[in-house]
């Protein structure tokens, strides 16, 4: 006996009655195991863990839509220093070569996109085409029009009268609906098209001064 | 000439494993998870590639962390071995003979008792109820030699303490 009183002799017995019968084990089989793990060392364990951890992550980035993009976006604004931007437009390139005037945005369409125009103003139109393209672009004269992006939500403010605006949809993107205010005006679901305006040509040209009926 | 760490191992193994096993058992109260325990610091003993110093008191805190990790992690009942069951067939809880003649209520209240301790008076007793000396208790357990003998005779005082606590609410 181990305890060090003759006392001890009961409760050494007493503990002894929650007592398991020990596993048969063999050393070998543990050392056999030790072998492996060494074989495959505990870094490239670890190591090939973050790569597929940032694999996984790129790919959920990659795919229009996914709601990776805009945490990863938000993280890295916050990392750089400047704080969480949530709503923040990717600028374009020019219209057109030559055309400095130009500006505008290109977002995922994802699952599903509202574009919102506020503050109609006299004379402006947007003309809406579908695009072989991934993404959703919008684009204005350079000045003419605001972007804030949010994650199924692109809002466009005019900021002066007669501005044309020129949207394009992706004919793969799921479901696109323009809204002027709160007022539905184009909507393409899949392969189908609702709006009240006709087709003019390849666009759809859709009034921002007024909603149509 | 040099007896092969290999060999050192499995002496090392017979000596020690049984022992290592059932201070674990009695301080988790779960077999399965005091046989993967054990096992799993016998299996990074080998990786370590050399005999500790002291071994006992190594094979205790490898086990002790081990068992930290696991209860931190919330993994209590997680599989650190994937030993096939077959090998450690006779690892269930299936009790002793003299564990059979006394009731599972004694069983019980011991059981109680011990998980009502506090964790360093437990480990204390557990350990020297195994027969580790004090030095290897003192080294397992990050503690001044000196003091074990004081902590000890605090650590069986709580243990009867809530066992006869837990035997009197029973009558």
């Amino acid at each position: 006996m181990h305890l060090d009183e003759e006392d001890d002799l009961e409760l050494e017995r007493l503990l002894r009655t929650v007592d398991s019968v020990p596993p048969r084990v063999d050393p070998e089989q543990l050392a056999q195991r030790a072998r492996a793990r060494k074989r495959t060392p505990r870094w490239t364990r670890w190591a090939a863990g973050v790569a597929l951890i940032i694999g996984l992550g790129g790919v959920a980035y990659a795919i229009p839509g996914s709601p990776v993009r805009p945490w990863v976006d938000r993280l890295l604004a916050v990392i750089g220093g400047g704080g969480p931007e949530p709503e923040r437009p990717a600028p374009l390139p020019p219209v057109a070569p030559g055309d400095a005037a130009g500006s505008g945005i290109a977002v995922d369409p994802g699952p599903d996109l509202i574009i919102v125009f506020v503050g109609p103003k006299a004379g402006a139109r947007a003309r809406i085409l579908l695009s072989e393209g991934t993404q959703v672009r919008v684009q204005a004269p350079a000045g003419r029009a605001s972007y804030t992006h949010g994650l199924d939500r692109l809002g466009v403010e005019l900021l002066a009268d007669s501005v044309e605006v020129e949207i394009h949809i992706p004919r793969s993107a799921p479901r696109v609906a323009v809204r002027v205010g709160d007022r539905e005006v184009f909507r393409k679901q899949g392969s189908r098209i609702v709006t009240p305006v006709p087709l003019a040509g390849q666009a759809y040209s859709i009034p921002l001064s007024q909603i149509p009926r | 000439m040099a007896v092969p760490f290999h060999d050192q191992f499995v002496a090392l193994f017979q000596a020690q494993f049984s022992r290592l096993y059932r201070y674990l058992d009695r301080l988790t109260g779960d077999s399965e998870l005091a046989s993967d325990l054990a096992q799993e610091t016998f299996v990074r003993l080998y990786e370590r590639g050399s005999l500790p110093n002291d071994a006992a008191a190594w094979l205790i805190t490898v086990a002790l962390n081990l068992f930290r990790n696991t209860v931190t992690a919330g993994r209590r009942r997680a599989r650190l071995l994937t030993v096939a069951r077959g090998e450690a067939s006779h690892s269930d809880a299936a009790p002793t003979p003299e564990g059979a003649v006394l009731s599972g209520e004694t069983s019980q209240r011991v059981r109680n008792a011990i998980d009502g301790m506090a964790d360093r008076e437990k480990q204390l007793l557990l350990l020297r109820a195994e027969g580790y000396s004090y030095r290897e208790i003192a080294t397992a357990l990050d503690l001044n030699e000196a003091s074990v003998g004081v902590l000890l005779a605090r650590a069986k005082r709580a243990f009867r303490n809530l066992f006869e606590g837990e035997t009197d609410a029973s009558r």
